[in-house]
């Protein structure tokens, strides 16, 4: 940046000068001025053009909706039921986005058990940890007893690798199910059911015959309608 | 001007120059039968061969200062008629430049300071000093522009300049009146105002008033 002014103050290190533009400005220089003399002032900063400012901040405000968008969409999502069931909404990050108490015992867990922005790991230990405090986790959920804390899981690569050993470490039961396999398996026997339902016994009549229905209906019209086309002269 | 014997013919040979003045303080192409700001450069020009000595330094600066200030005032008394608005040269007038010579640059620096001196005690007189009008200017070119012609528009009505004068505080509310701008917008930037309205309202500081580079629109 050039500014070129007359120096209206001089107090041996700093300078306030007048500019063409009618701007007071003040300057460091090691020159000595004099009072009344025009001074070329060429600065060190470099000026950023405008353009450059409202490309880098439509840019910037792009990549924070887009940060946003990405932080808060549900990636998955983890049930936690011992007695108070909790469902964990996750983003692609491990991080809890959304905490739904599913029963009165779980608000009174969460009224105390802050999770919401941790991560996933994190939280479930806090929440187990609390349950426990609260004694919703009693001696029959150790090892060697019928009770056991129940998660379900729905979505891809959750890493729960940190949960599970302190789970291991605290000697609790747990009972792990991904609902894609509870789904798969739902799937299998609505199917069947449905077979079941649609094989109607019309169907099942001609699939004894060898011969495609398709063929059976088609051919004989058009046979019908050759034989009609022929002439009765030629035949003659 | 004694060795110039004939003034006609110095100020024939000269019309170029004054030509080339005026026409880049009004921005436009001028045209000596029809523009009234080539006649005022003219007189201009005439004045400075008639208050002309050697401690004014350069002979041509001199003219231009005077060309430039003339034509200024003429600009401020057709206010109704030209908006005025500083411009930053980025190209240095390297040819005026080389044109004068050390001494010359000394005396016009000289006169300068005298003229900053005289300004700086004006301004004091206000409660002002020069490293209070640094954060009082706009860097805002806008903002300097509108300034400037509100500082025009008050220099030219005498009753506010003398009160300004005699109170040492800007009749905020009268200058409102008069320019039909916010109260807040003149109380902010009051410090530049009073500044601008002492260069261009008083002739004693006529080489600070040349020195900005106010141009005119229409």
């Amino acid at each position: 940046m050039i500014k070129k002014g007359i120096v209206m103050d001089y107090d041996g290190k700093n300078a306030v000068l007048l500019t063409e533009s009618g701007e007071f400005i003040s300057i460091k220089t090691k020159e000595k001025l004099s009072v009344g003399q025009e001074y070329v002032y060429k600065s060190k900063v470099k000026i950023i053009p405008k353009q450059f400012l409202i490309a880098a901040s439509v840019i910037l405000v792009l990549f924070l909706s887009l940060f946003y968008n990405l932080y808060y969409t549900v990636y998955a999502s983890v049930t936690v039921s011992i007695n108070p069931e909790i469902r964990l909404d996750i983003n692609r990050f491990d991080r809890i986005i959304n905490v739904v108490p599913l029963n009165e015992d779980a608000k009174n867990l969460l009224s105390e058990a802050k999770v919401k922005y941790k991560k996933l790991d994190n939280g479930l230990i806090l929440i187990v940890n609390k349950a426990k405090e609260k004694k919703y986790i009693n001696n029959e959920y150790y090892e060697g007893n019928p009770k056991s804390i129940k998660l379900l899981v729905d979505g891809k690569n959750i890493n729960l690798t940190k949960f599970y050993k302190e789970i291991k470490k605290q000697k609790l039961n747990l009972n792990t199910l991904d609902i894609k396999n509870i789904k798969k398996n739902d799937d299998k026997t609505k199917l069947e059911k449905k077979e079941n339902k649609i094989i109607p016994p019309s169907i099942k009549k001609s699939n004894d015959v060898p011969i495609p229905s398709g063929k059976k209906i088609v051919r004989p019209k058009y046979k019908a309608k050759k034989e009609k086309s022929v002439p009765k002269g030629k035949n003659k | 001007m004694d060795i110039i014997s004939n003034r006609d013919e110095f100020i024939i040979e000269n019309k170029p120059f004054i030509y080339k003045t005026a026409s880049n303080i009004c921005k436009r192409n001028l045209q000596w039968e029809n523009d009234d700001e080539l006649s005022i450069a003219l007189i201009a020009f005439n004045k400075a061969i008639d208050t002309y000595n050697n401690e004014k330094g350069n002979f041509y600066s001199y003219a231009k200062m005077l060309i430039k200030n003339s034509l200024i005032d003429y600009f401020r008394n057709n206010s109704s008629k030209y908006t005025l608005y500083f411009i930053d040269e980025q190209i240095i007038d390297i040819q005026n430049k080389n044109s004068l010579n050390q001494f010359e640059i000394d005396i016009e620096n000289k006169i300068r300071a005298q003229e900053i001196y005289d300004f700086s005690r004006r301004l004091k007189e206000f409660g002002i000093e020069f490293k209070d009008l640094i954060k009082s200017s706009p860097s805002h070119k806008d903002t300097r522009n509108e300034l400037l012609n509100v500082a025009i528009k008050i220099s030219m009505n005498e009753d506010i300049v003398n009160l300004l004068y005699k109170s040492k505080q800007l009749p905020i509310k009268k200058i409102c009146l008069l320019t039909s701008k916010k109260e807040k917008f003149i109380e902010s930037w009051r410090r530049y105002l009073i500044s601008l309205i002492i260069i261009l309202s008083d002739d004693s500081f006529k080489y600070i008033k040349s020195y900005l580079n106010i141009k005119a629109g229409d």
